[in-house]
C-alpha cells in the first residue's frame, strides 16, 4: 500500500494507516496483518536514514512533546520535540527512558482473565473480555449508576479522563458533554506523586483565585523571573512540569536582558534544586510559608509592596511577627530582610507554591499564603498567569486530580460493597497509594476488578479478575493540555510511532466498544465509533481558532498536520486573562498547628520526609532499567530505596551508610540500608518514592521499599492527605549493605578552581 | 565542549540521553556497587565546606574530556585508544584487548569496561540505536562524543555543499539537556558559540595541572548578587 505513495501525500497516508491500526482495536480484524513486506521500501523509509514521528510523552503527567526516531518500523531514540512550546526540544531522564516502557521484557501480551476465585490467570480472547466488562457495566446501568462503578487513574491522558468521565455521567443516566453528574463520581485521579505535587490543592486553590473562568493549573513564567522563591517545588527534578522549569531556568540564569535570575529555595531537605538555587533555606517540614510570612511583612513594612494589587492582599501579612517567626523556624532575620528586599523590589519575582507545602494539615492555607506573596509584590502582573478558558470547546474534560478524601470515600464504598466494578485505567493503585488507606483489603470486595495496564502491576498481579493490557503511549493516540502549561493553549498531538508490539487495545476504544455493548444512554454519552473518531472530534474543533500555529479549512489536512506537528498550540497568550482575587489564608503560625507536636527529643522518633524520585517516580518507572542505573543526583544511589539520616544522628544510632535499620511508623515498617546525609535536619528522615514493588517485572520485583508503607492516612484540613506529617522509629538491624553508588568517598572537597 | 555549572541542575537528562543514544550496557545492582556501572557520562555531586542548614553542594557533569594529550594513548599496546584526525580520541573497539590500562591512566574516570557481555531481554534489543556498535565483553569504551552523529552531520553537508552550521551537530546529552547547560561545536571556530562561552571568565578545565589539555571546558557558577 506505500509503492504508489508520492512524498506529498505521505502524511495522509500515514495518518490513514495509523488509523486502520486502531480500528483494527476494534473491529477484530488486524490491519497488519495485510502490510505488504517490503520488497520494495516504501518512500519514506530509506535504509539507514531515521523517520521521525512527532507525539507526547507520557512518563509523568507534564505531556512534552516528543520526536521518535524510527528505521525499520522501530523505535529507537526519543527526544524533544523543538516546535513544542512546553519543552522546546529537551527532554528529561524519565522521558529519554520511554523506550523501555514499550520495549518493556515484561509486558502483558494479551488479554487474561484470573481462572477461580485466587487462581492464577489464563489467556482469554478479547471478545471472552469485552463480553465480561460490557455485562457488568450493564449491570451497573440498569442497577444504580455510576454509584456501582469506579474508575481509577494515576494519570490519565485528557481523552482518557474525558471518555471515562462520560462514561460514568452516563452510567447516571447524565447528558452527553457533561464530564460529571450531580452525585455521580468522577474518575479517580490520585497517587502519591500527585499528592507530593500539591496538584490537586493547587489547583483548587488556583480556582479560587482566578474563577471559574480560569483553566487548569496557573502557570509560572520562570525564564522572566528576576527573583524566584521556591517554597519546595523540586522545580528541576520532579515536580508538575520539570524540563518546563529547566528549560525556563536556563533562559532565567543568563538573563533575558542584563540581569541573571536569582532563585532561592526554602525546604527541609535539600534537594536538587536546592542545590542549584543560589540561596538554600532550610525550614522545618510544612513550614515553608511562614518564609512567606515573614517575607511579606518585611515587604509591607519597608513599603515595597506593587503599587496595584488585589484589596485584602495586606491583611495577609499585617499581624504577622515576622522576627518572632524567624527565629521559630531557625532562620536569621537579617536573611530574611535582605530576600525581602531583593524580592520586593523586582520587577519580576516570582514565588512557586511546591508540592512540599501540602506536607502537613494546612496545605491549601500554605498555597494561599505563598500565592497572596505573588500577589503582595505585583507578580500576577509579569510572571504568574492563568488561562482563560479551554482552547475549544470541542475539548472533553480536562485531567484533575481527586482530594485524598475522595479516594478515601471510594475505598470506603468499597468495604460496604456498594462498588461492583472497579477499572483502574492506569497506574497501581496497590502501590501507588498509601498501605494504610486500606485500598488492597476495600478491594476484595469488589465483584470485578479490570486493570488496564501493560505491565503485570502489582494491582494485576493480586487483585484483577480480568487484564485488559493497553498499548504503551508510543504505540496509541490521544492528546494532552499541559498543566502547568507555558502560558500558551496547548493541545499536544500523541500518535501511534510504531506497530503495536503485543495483542493490546487502548483503554478509550475497550471503553467505547462497551458503552455500544451497553446501549441506551451510556452509548449515547459515548457516541464514537473509536479512539481516532473521538479525537477528531475534539481536534476539529480547533479548526475554528485563527491564532494558531497550524490552521486549515479541510478537516482532514487540520488532522494531518496536527499529528506532523506533535499539536496544536496558540501564537499568542490569551488576549484577557482572569484576573486573580485576593485569598484569605487562615494560616496557624504555631509548629503544633502543622505536623503536631514536636518530635520527642530523645532522639528515637523522626519526622518522616517521602520525597518523588527523580528516576523512579512514584515507582511508575521501576520496570525501567536506564533509570535504575541512573544515579540519584544528591546521593548517587542506584537500584534501592535507601533512608537519608542526618550526620549527628546517625552517630547516635550508631550506623553508617549501608548499615540496614528497621523503619517503624504507626502503620507499618520497613526495612531499608541507610545514607548518611548532610542536607537534612537531625530530627528528619528522608526517603524516596519508587521502590517496594512486589510484582511489576523483573526489574521492580522486590527491589527496594514502598514508602508508602509507613505513611500514615493523616487527612489534611481540606481533604488532602498531609503527606509529611507521619512520625517514624530508627532501629538498627545489625546487618548491612552494599549501596550501588557512584562516589567512591564522601568527599567534601571541591575540585580546585571550581 | 562547554559546561556552564551555573546553569547544570543535576537533573540526569544527559545520562540517561547517552545510555539510550550509545547503547550502554546495564549491569545490575551487584556489578554497580562495585564501580561497575557504564555511565559515559556521570554527574559528581560535590558537598561545600559547612554544615547543616548552612550546607551546600554542586554538581559537575563528567564525561570524556577529549584530552589534546591524553594519558590513556600511550599506555594502549594495540592502539585501540587513539587520536583520530579531526582531535577525537577515539576507541577502536575492534581492536581492543581489554588491557585496561587507558582506564587507569585516565584521571576523570572516563573509561569503563564490559566486564560481561551486556544483556538486553527480548524485546529490549529492539531499542539499541543501529548506528552504534554494542560492545562486547572484554571492551573498554567511553563518551564519544556521540561521533555517529558527528559522522552524520558531515556527510549531510558533504551532500549538500555546505559547511557545517554551528549548533547542527548535538551530541544526545547536548540536544536533551533541559537548560541548555551542555553546548558543543568547533573550538576552532573563533565565532562558534562554544569558542565565544570558553574564552569566558568563568571558564576551566578539569585537573590542569596534568597538562591533559582536555576539550572541555567547565564555566564556573556565578556568585549570586553579591558578585
Amino acid at each position: 500500500m506505500f509503492t504508489e505513495m508520492s512524498r506529498r501525500d505521505f502524511f495522509k497516508k500515514a495518518g490513514v494507516l495509523s488509523a486502520a491500526l486502531a480500528l483494527s482495536g476494534c473491529g477484530g480484524d488486524r490491519a497488519e496483518e495485510r502490510l505488504v513486506p517490503f520488497l520494495r521500501s516504501p518512500e519514506e523509509e530509506l535504509a539507514g536514514v531515521f523517520t521521525h514521528y512527532a507525539s507526547l510523552c507520557r512518563q509523568c503527567p507534564a505531556g512534552c512533546g516528543i520526536l521518535v526516531a524510527t528505521m525499520g518500523g522501530r523505535a529507537h531514540k526519543l527526544e524533544g520535540n523543538p516546535r513544542h512550546p512546553l519543552n522546546q526540544g529537551k527532554l528529561c531522564a524519565r522521558g529519554q527512558a520511554g523506550l523501555q516502557a514499550l520495549y518493556n521484557p515484561d509486558r502483558l501480551v494479551g488479554p487474561q482473565a484470573r481462572a477461580g476465585a485466587a487462581g492464577g490467570f489464563q489467556s482469554i480472547t478479547w471478545e471472552e473480555g469485552l463480553g465480561r466488562l460490557t455485562e457488568a457495566l450493564s449491570a451497573a446501568a440498569s442497577g444504580s449508576g455510576s454509584g456501582a462503578v469506579r474508575v481509577y487513574g494515576g494519570q490519565l491522558p485528557d481523552h482518557t479522563y474525558g471518555v471515562a468521565a462520560r462514561l460514568l455521567a452516563g452510567l447516571d443516566g447524565g447528558v452527553p458533554g457533561v464530564g460529571s453528574s450531580e452525585n455521580g463520581a468522577r474518575p479517580l485521579v490520585w497517587n502519591l506523586h500527585r499528592a507530593l505535587d500539591g496538584a490537586g490543592i493547587l489547583d483548587a486553590v488556583s480556582r479560587e483565585m482566578y474563577g471559574s473562568s480560569a483553566t487548569g493549573l496557573p502557570f509560572f513564567d520562570l525564564a522572566s523571573a528576576e527573583v524566584a522563591v521556591s517554597f519546595s517545588a523540586d522545580l528541576f527534578g520532579t515536580w508538575l512540569s520539570p524540563v518546563y522549569f529547566g528549560r525556563a531556568y536556563g533562559e532565567m540564569r543568563r538573563g533575558r536582558g542584563v540581569t541573571r535570575g536569582y532563585l532561592a529555595q526554602v525546604e527541609p531537605r535539600l534537594s536538587a534544586t536546592g542545590v542549584s538555587a543560589d540561596e538554600w533555606l532550610a525550614v522545618p517540614g510544612g513550614r515553608e510559608a511562614h518564609v512567606a510570612l515573614c517575607l511579606g511583612r518585611v515587604i509591607l513594612d519597608e513599603g515595597l509592596a506593587a503599587g496595584s494589587r488585589p484589596a485584602g492582599v495586606d491583611a495577609v501579612f499585617q499581624d504577622v511577627d515576622a522576627r518572632g517567626l524567624a527565629a521559630d523556624l531557625g532562620l536569621s532575620f537579617e536573611r530574611l530582610v535582605r530576600l525581602a528586599r531583593i524580592f520586593g523590589v523586582s520587577q519580576a519575582p516570582l514565588a512557586i507554591p511546591g508540592g512540599g507545602l501540602g506536607a502537613a494539615q494546612n496545605g491549601a492555607d500554605a498555597v494561599r499564603t505563598v500565592m497572596a506573596l505573588n500577589l503582595l509584590v505585583g507578580a500576577h502582573e509579569s510572571t504568574l498567569g492563568a488561562s482563560s478558558a479551554k482552547p475549544a470547546d470541542s475539548i472533553l474534560a480536562t485531567e484533575t486530580v481527586s482530594s485524598f478524601a475522595e479516594v478515601r470515600q471510594a475505598i470506603e464504598d468499597m468495604r460496604s460493597g456498594s462498588v461492583d466494578v472497579l477499572l483502574v485505567l492506569d497506574g497501581d493503585p496497590v502501590h501507588d497509594l498509601p498501605a494504610s488507606s486500606g485500598f488492597s483489603e476495600a478491594a476484595a470486595n469488589v465483584g470485578l476488578i479490570v486493570d488496564f495496564s501493560p505491565f503485570p502491576t502489582d494491582t494485576g498481579e493480586t487483585l484483577a479478575h480480568l487484564c485488559l493490557p493497553a498499548p504503551t503511549y508510543l504505540e496509541t493516540w490521544g492528546y494532552h493540555v499541559p498543566q502547568p502549561g507555558p502560558g500558551l493553549a496547548i493541545v499536544g498531538a500523541q500518535q501511534p510511532v510504531v506497530r503495536q508490539l503485543h495483542d493490546t487495545r487502548s483503554p478509550v476504544d475497550v471503553l467505547l466498544a462497551a458503552a455500544k455493548g451497553v446501549g441506551g444512554r451510556v452509548a449515547e454519552a459515548l457516541p464514537w465509533e473509536n479512539e481516532v473518531a473521538c479525537l477528531k472530534d475534539v481536534v476539529d474543533g480547533l479548526r475554528e481558532r485563527t491564532d494558531a500555529s497550524i490552521t486549515s479549512g479541510d478537516p482532514e489536512a487540520f488532522w494531518m498536520r496536527w499529528q506532523q506537528y506533535g499539536g496544536w498550540w496558540a501564537t499568542q497568550p490569551d488576549a484577557d486573562p482572569p484576573a486573580p482575587r485576593a485569598l484569605r489564608p487562615g494560616l496557624a503560625t504555631s509548629a503544633a498547628a502543622d505536623v503536631g507536636e514536636d518530635p520527642v527529643e530523645d532522639g528515637s522518633r523522626f519526622l518522616l520526609r517521602p520525597y518523588v524520585s527523580l528516576t523512579l517516580g512514584d515507582g511508575r518507572h521501576a520496570n525501567q532499567p536506564w533509570l535504575h542505573e541512573t544515579p540519584d543526583p544528591m546521593t548517587s544511589v542506584m537500584w534501592d530505596t535507601w533512608v537519608e539520616i542526618a550526620p549527628s544522628s546517625a552517630e547516635r544510632l550508631g550506623v553508617s551508610t549501608g548499615d540496614m535499620v528497621k523503619v517503624t511508623s504507626s502503620v507499618g515498617s520497613v526495612e531499608a540500608p541507610v545514607y548518611v546525609y548532610r542536607g537534612i535536619g537531625p530530627d528528619v528522615v528522608a526517603m524516596p518514592l519508587g521502590g517496594g514493588h512486589r510484582a511489576y517485572g523483573r526489574y521492580a520485583a522486590g527491589r527496594g521499599v514502598s514508602v508508602g508503607d509507613l505513611i500514615e492516612p493523616v487527612v489534611g484540613a481540606e481533604g488532602e492527605l498531609a503527606w509529611g506529617t507521619t512520625r517514624v522509629t530508627l532501629e538498627p538491624t545489625g546487618g548491612s549493605k552494599a549501596l550501588a553508588t557512584l562516589e567512591g568517598s564522601e568527599s567534601t572537597v571541591v575540585p580546585e578552581g571550581l | 565542549m562547554v559546561v556552564d555549572l551555573d546553569v547544570c541542575t543535576g537533573c540526569q537528562a544527559c545520562a540517561v540521553a547517552c545510555l539510550a543514544e550509545n547503547n550502554v550496557g546495564i549491569v545490575g545492582e551487584e556489578e554497580a556497587a562495585i564501580g561497575r556501572a557504564q555511565h559515559w557520562i556521570r554527574i559528581e555531586r560535590y558537598w561545600d565546606e559547612g554544615e547543616y542548614p548552612e550546607v551546600r553542594a554542586q554538581f559537575l557533569p563528567v564525561m570524556c574530556q577529549q584530552c589534546g594529550k591524553a594519558p590513556c594513548e600511550p599506555v594502549c599496546p594495540v592502539f585501540a585508544s587513539v587520536h583520530s584526525e579531526d582531535g577525537l580520541n577515539s576507541q577502536v573497539y575492534n581492536r581492543c584487548i581489554g588491557t585496561r590500562y587507558c582506564a587507569h591512566n585516565c584521571p576523570y574516570k572516563a573509561r569503563v569496561f564490559n566486564f560481561f557481555a551486556p544483556q538486553f531481554p527480548s524485546p529490549l534489543e529492539q531499542q539499541l540505536n543501529p548506528d552504534v556498535t554494542v560492545r562486547s565483553v572484554g571492551i573498554m569504551e567511553k563518551c564519544t562524543f556521540c561521533v555517529q552523529r558527528i559522522r552524520r552531520a558531515r556527510e549531510q553537508a558533504r551532500v549538500e555543499d555546505r559547511p557545517i552550521a554551528d549548533g547542527e551537530i548535538m551530541p544526545a546529552c547536548v540536544q536533551t539537556c533541559p537548560p541548555g547547560a551542555l553546548v558543543f561545536g568547533d573550538a576552532g571556530d573563533p565565532d562558534s558559540q562554544v569558542s565565544r562561552l570558553m574564552a569566558s571568565r568563568r571558564g576551566i578545565r578539569l585537573l590542569e595541572a596534568f597538562n591533559t589539555e582536555p576539550s572541555v571546558v567547565y564555566l564556573k557558577r556565578e556568585g549570586g548578587l553579591d558578585v
